[in-house]
């Protein structure tokens, strides 16, 4: 029997512009997706100065906001809500069947996953990512589960989680010269390694509920990455390297894509203008309901 | 200047390279003859006082461009030939329904890699020549274009040997050269105005009327009366005269990236009178450019949410964004199994035999070959970084050898083709030149094409190469009645 | 129109007046130059560089005191205002800039204008002032002028009488208003000098508002600065008085609709009223005229903010519905 968690999620995101901005124009990427494991009940944004948010579906069926604001503003505030049921299973077999990398291999040029088995921008596969792949002898064994579990495991033990060490468009390169990242960089990492096995794997943008001894939330900021990858009998299937752990029903996800960039919360482009700081925030909160 | 008849005595013809005026015994062509009777009866002075009028109309209209890489030579003007090169009719008849096909077939084609990719999973096509092809963008899978026509403006580059009519190159971006073709002829018929009249040329000066009723064909479902706008990278790009002028033809407003905005999902543009909604562009801007936010974030040329508003289909893009990927160099070798793919017809107009570097068999014969080839760079244009294999040195050759090795499937190879000659005015004699043919094919709810085109030139002596940023020159093509 | 384009006819226009205006002053200084005393030549390049804010080159000791001026100057003074591509005031930086505006919009003109245009700018790109100097300066700033009044009327005979042509009449007399009222400003240079000098700078002045006729006509052969300054002000049958400028600027500005903002436009047509209002009641009999003027200069460069303001390059204020169409 499949449990379920209901979330209500609450994002806010508040970009403040060092003068004020003639025009600015902006996607926001912050709907989770409904698909197999998760269903949105409920999704509203708003921004303030108040626009209208234009929907739109991006090639790797996200559900994207594309806003302008065409006139002075010194600030843009994103409110984002939503409420998601969490329904996945915990359901990771310790192998997979006979013939699963003959599977795997039958996939990895198609014209399908294409772009989730070749480099993209932030995860290209780099002679520092290849010393790194030998040094702690990172391969991919007789089954692509255990491989990937283990990879997951390698970059946990070798990385330190380090917030603020990278920015957001950080190449693979600089976590692994420094070993400090956030979970976008074990991401990326990941993705390069798996995607040299012929696995095709994306990036998952999406929010983490941490909790503490009392269950109670212990981060005020729970976006988090992780990635998924397409396995015989299994499907899509996320793996969280951040946490050594699968994506379980503390997973809630927005948005795949190749990378980071195709995936970001918010992308912009300020027309007169210069910088900006952006202070986000998320509350996620279990909440209950009753059972059907 | 000898104020003599200039007779075409001296002029050469030799019978490995077609001659577009002449049969190898030195009699004109039947199509020819009006035109050859009117030269011969020309005298030097009047010939080059023709060549430097119809230079000088061009300077003071301003059909003037910048070569990249050399903007202190400041601005300059394609050299124009007052000669025509004659096309019989059937000829033409033959390059036009050619043209057409394969235009349907690439349109298809497009449609057909950015949704359910049919020709792949036919194997047809192997995955990779499209999948790694730059041009192809993943941003427009699942979208359809209007009538299909992906490729609404083409520039087709045609060649003929002495077994006819080749498709060297297809121009599906944003494919210039309409308005020299228009200049031209203004200027050459203006000359040439007796033999003009007795020929009966079909006329090419209507192209703006075609061009207007193609996109008013592709304006978005619901808008009867489409507002029409021109999307240039501004003054300073090399091809603004045909901005301007196809502007002109079309009354439609020549905009930049900075006079349009996105709002609601829709496109407008800023006029003295307030915003108003675009709803069909023309662009002239390279797909890199359209859309910060979505392709290249450098760029200022484009429209920051213009593909949001496309993909809604509130407003069009001529051509398409991703059409790149159908003139491709190395998925041109495949047009000729894409439209017997698509259309299950047989090619009309000849590809030019191409070996794919990126596959072994094509990399060891080009490689073995290298002196008798010319081998391109998938994805460029423009006559750059090309190898002419008879034309260049053994260090070159082994230069280049190293450059293909390193990265085979950027390369391609072809046999250097006997490139028909014409004869052209050059100091005050006939000469022959190789030249090339580029007519203009508009597809909308049907195919449009103005009789004749482009003809490029190779100026220099024996030279392949007729890109007018490689010192390229250009004249009049007229097609006869029938 | 499109904002831009219409902003490029607009500069476009006023490149053009300026060349003309520089033409005229380059023309008569010419002259000068063989026969009139040090004193009016030395005159007439500090009204030049006055009228046009700028320093001369090498600083404004090169045309400082009387005593202080080197006739080898001329030749540098000369080539600097009307060659020197580094001056954006020269006679040919002008015609570039308009050129350039031209080559953007020459769709939304006629082609003769283009054509009149391109022709002129092509013509005098590569001439040297070496090429000229020895022959007759004056006699190619003649040629130049006919060639800048003939794209002028070419205009006026062949544009079309759209929104463009307005703006483009607008950007002419805005470039009246604004040049004459500086060239009228630096009048206030010769006072205290001798009447001889006096007399020759009101007469040039004369000629360059081509009122020289008018004047004697109307008044005496004798000058009378505040008559001449009355005429070049307010006599609406000098064609480039202010007034007449001022009031052919607002009839333009009228046959234009309201632009996005109604606020900004009522704004701008009110200034014109208000300049007109100006020299039509408040011109006074003598004193405070220099202030006057000074007022019409400043209120002609509002105008010219406000008419960008409400034209060319007004905020998105109103959010627009898809519906506009």
């Amino acid at each position: 029997m499949t449990e379920m968690v209901r979330y209500a999620i609450q994002h806010n995101s508040r970009y403040q512009y060092r003068n004020s901005v003639a025009r600015s124009a902006m996607w926001i990427c912050l709907e989770p997706r409904s698909d197999f494991d998760q269903n949105v009940r409920r999704f509203e944004a708003i921004t303030e100065p108040s626009v209208y948010l234009s929907p739109e579906t991006d090639p790797f069926g996200n559900n994207k906001h594309f806003i302008t604001v065409n006139f002075e503003h010194d600030s843009l505030v994103i409110k984002a809500s939503s409420e998601v049921d969490n329904i996945t299973a915990a359901r990771l077999p310790t192998a997979l069947g006979p013939g699963a990398w003959e599977e795997i291999d039958s996939w990895t040029n198609t014209f399908d996953q294409w772009h989730y088995t070749h480099e993209s921008p932030l995860t290209i596969y780099s002679p520092a990512l290849d010393d790194f792949v030998t040094k702690y002898r990172i391969g991919s064994g007789s089954d692509p589960v255990e491989s990937l579990l283990r990879l997951g495991d390698t970059l946990f033990r070798n990385f330190e989680y380090t917030p603020g060490s990278t920015n957001a468009a950080s190449k693979i390169e600089e976590i692994l010269e420094t070993r400090q990242g956030v979970c976008q960089d074990y991401a990326h990492v990941m993705i390069a390694i798996a995607r040299s096995w012929g696995i095709p794997t994306r990036y998952v943008s999406g929010y983490m509920y941490l909790t503490g001894m009392h269950g109670e939330q212990v981060s005020e900021s729970a976006t988090h990455a992780w990635v998924e990858c397409l396995l015989p009998e299994l499907g899509w299937f996320g793996f969280d390297p951040t946490n050594a752990t699968i994506a379980d029903q503390r997973h809630v996800r927005i948005a795949v894509g190749r990378d980071y960039l195709d995936v970001s919360p918010t992308r912009g482009i300020l027309i007169d203008g210069e910088s900006s700081t952006l202070d986000a925030t998320v509350k996620m909160e279990v909440i209950p309901f009753s059972t059907v | 200047m000898p104020d003599t008849i200039l007779e075409f005595q001296k002029y050469e013809i030799e019978p490995s390279f077609y001659d577009e005026m002449f049969h190898g015994d030195g009699s004109p062509r039947q199509h020819c003859v009006e035109l050859h009777a009117t030269l011969s009866d020309l005298t030097g002075l009047e010939l080059s006082t023709m060549q430097e009028r119809v230079t000088r109309s061009f300077y003071n209209e301003g059909i003037t461009f910048i070569v990249y890489g050399n903007e202190a030579a400041g601005e300059r003007i394609i050299p124009i030939d007052c000669v025509p090169r004659v096309l019989a009719n059937a000829e033409w008849r033959h390059i036009e329904t050619g043209l057409d096909q394969r235009l349907r077939a690439l349109n298809l084609f497009l449609q057909d890699v950015y949704n359910e990719a049919r020709i792949i999973a036919d194997g047809v096509i192997p995955t990779d020549v499209i999948r790694d092809c730059p041009q192809y963008r993943i941003e427009m899978r699942g979208l359809s274009a209007l009538h299909g026509a992906w490729v609404a403006v083409c520039g087709t580059d045609l060649v003929r040997t002495n077994d006819g009519f080749r498709v060297l190159e297809d121009n599906l971006r944003v494919p210039s050269g309409v308005s020299y073709m228009i200049a031209t002829r203004k200027a050459v018929k203006a000359n040439l105005r007796g033999v003009y009249r007795r020929s009966n040329v079909l006329d090419v000066e209507h192209y703006g009327k075609l061009l207007l009723s193609t996109l008013r064909d592709l304006a978005p479902p619901g808008v009867t009366d489409p507002t029409i706008a021109l999307l240039t990278p501004g003054v300073y790009n090399s091809a603004f005269y045909e901005h301007m002028f196809l502007a002109r033809e079309l009354d439609a407003e020549l905009v930049e990236g900075r006079d349009l905005i996105v709002n609601d999902g829709y496109v407008y543009m800023r006029t003295t009178s307030g915003l108003r909604r675009v709803d069909v562009i023309y662009r002239r801007v390279d797909d890199d450019f359209i859309d910060p936010l979505v392709f290249r974030p450098d760029s200022y040329l484009g429209v920051p949410g213009l593909l949001h508003a496309y993909r809604l289909g509130n407003v069009t893009l001529a051509n398409a964004p991703g059409t790149g990927v159908a003139d491709d160099k190395s998925v041109y070798a495949y047009v000729p199994d894409i439209i017997r793919y698509y259309l299950s017809e047989e090619p009309i107009l000849a590809n030019v035999d191409t070996y794919l570097c990126r596959q072994p068999e094509g990399l060891e014969y080009t490689l073995d070959n290298l002196e008798n080839l010319v081998v391109k760079e998938v994805g460029g244009s423009g006559g750059y970084g090309m190898l002419i294999g008879p034309h260049s040195t053994v260090e070159e050759r082994q230069e280049y050898a190293k450059q293909i090795q390193a990265n085979p499937k950027n390369y391609i190879s072809q046999p250097v083709l006997d490139l028909s000659r014409a004869p052209c005015l050059i100091d005050d004699q006939f000469e022959p030149r190789h030249v090339d043919l580029r007519p203009f094919v508009l597809r909308g709810n049907e195919t449009r094409i103005v009789p004749g085109g482009l003809c490029r030139i190779a100026l220099k002596r024996g030279s392949l190469v007729v890109n007018s940023s490689q010192g390229g020159g250009a004249k009049d093509i007229w097609v006869l009645p029938d | 129109m499109l904002s831009n384009s219409a902003n490029g006819i607009y500069w476009m226009a006023r490149y053009m007046e300026r060349a003309s205006y520089m033409c005229r002053l380059l023309h008569i200084q010419s002259e000068a130059l063989v026969d009139r005393p040090v004193s009016e030549i030395q005159f007439g390049w500090r009204r030049i560089y006055a009228a046009i804010n700028r320093n001369p080159l090498g600083g404004v000791q090169a045309v400082g005191p009387l005593d202080d001026y080197n006739l080898v100057d001329a030749y540098l003074l000369t080539d600097e205002l009307t060659f020197v591509r580094d001056n954006p005031e020269s006679i040919l930086s002008c015609l570039e800039r308009g050129r350039e505006n031209a080559r953007q919009i020459r769709h939304c003109v006629s082609d003769q204008m283009w054509t009149a245009l391109n022709t002129e700018f092509l013509r005098i790109r590569d001439v040297k002032l070496t090429d000229i100097w020895l022959a007759s300066p004056s006699s190619f700033y003649e040629e130049l002028l006919a060639a800048i009044d003939r794209f002028s009327g070419v205009a006026t005979a062949t544009m079309y009488r759209d929104e463009g042509w307005h703006f483009f009449r607008v950007g002419q007399f805005i470039e009246r208003v604004q040049f004459g009222c500086s060239l009228l400003l630096t009048q206030k240079m010769i006072e205290n000098q001798s009447g001889e000098l006096a007399e020759a700078s009101w007469r040039s002045l004369l000629k360059i508002f081509h009122a020289s006729g008018a004047y004697d006509r109307t008044y005496s052969i004798e000058i009378q600065p505040d008559l001449v300054l009355d005429l070049l002000v307010t006599d609406r049958r000098i064609p480039e008085s202010l007034l007449r400028s001022v009031d052919r600027t607002t009839q333009e500005l009228s046959s234009l609709g309201d632009g996005p903002d109604t606020a900004t436009s009522g704004a701008l047509r009110r200034l014109a009223g208000r300049l007109g209002a100006l020299l039509r009641y408040d011109w006074p009999d003598r004193d405070d005229r220099e202030e006057v003027l000074r007022q019409v200069l400043l209120y002609s460069r509002q105008l010219d903010n406000l008419l960008s303001q409400t034209y060319f390059n007004y905020a998105f204020q109103v959010v627009p519905r898809s519906d506009i169409r």
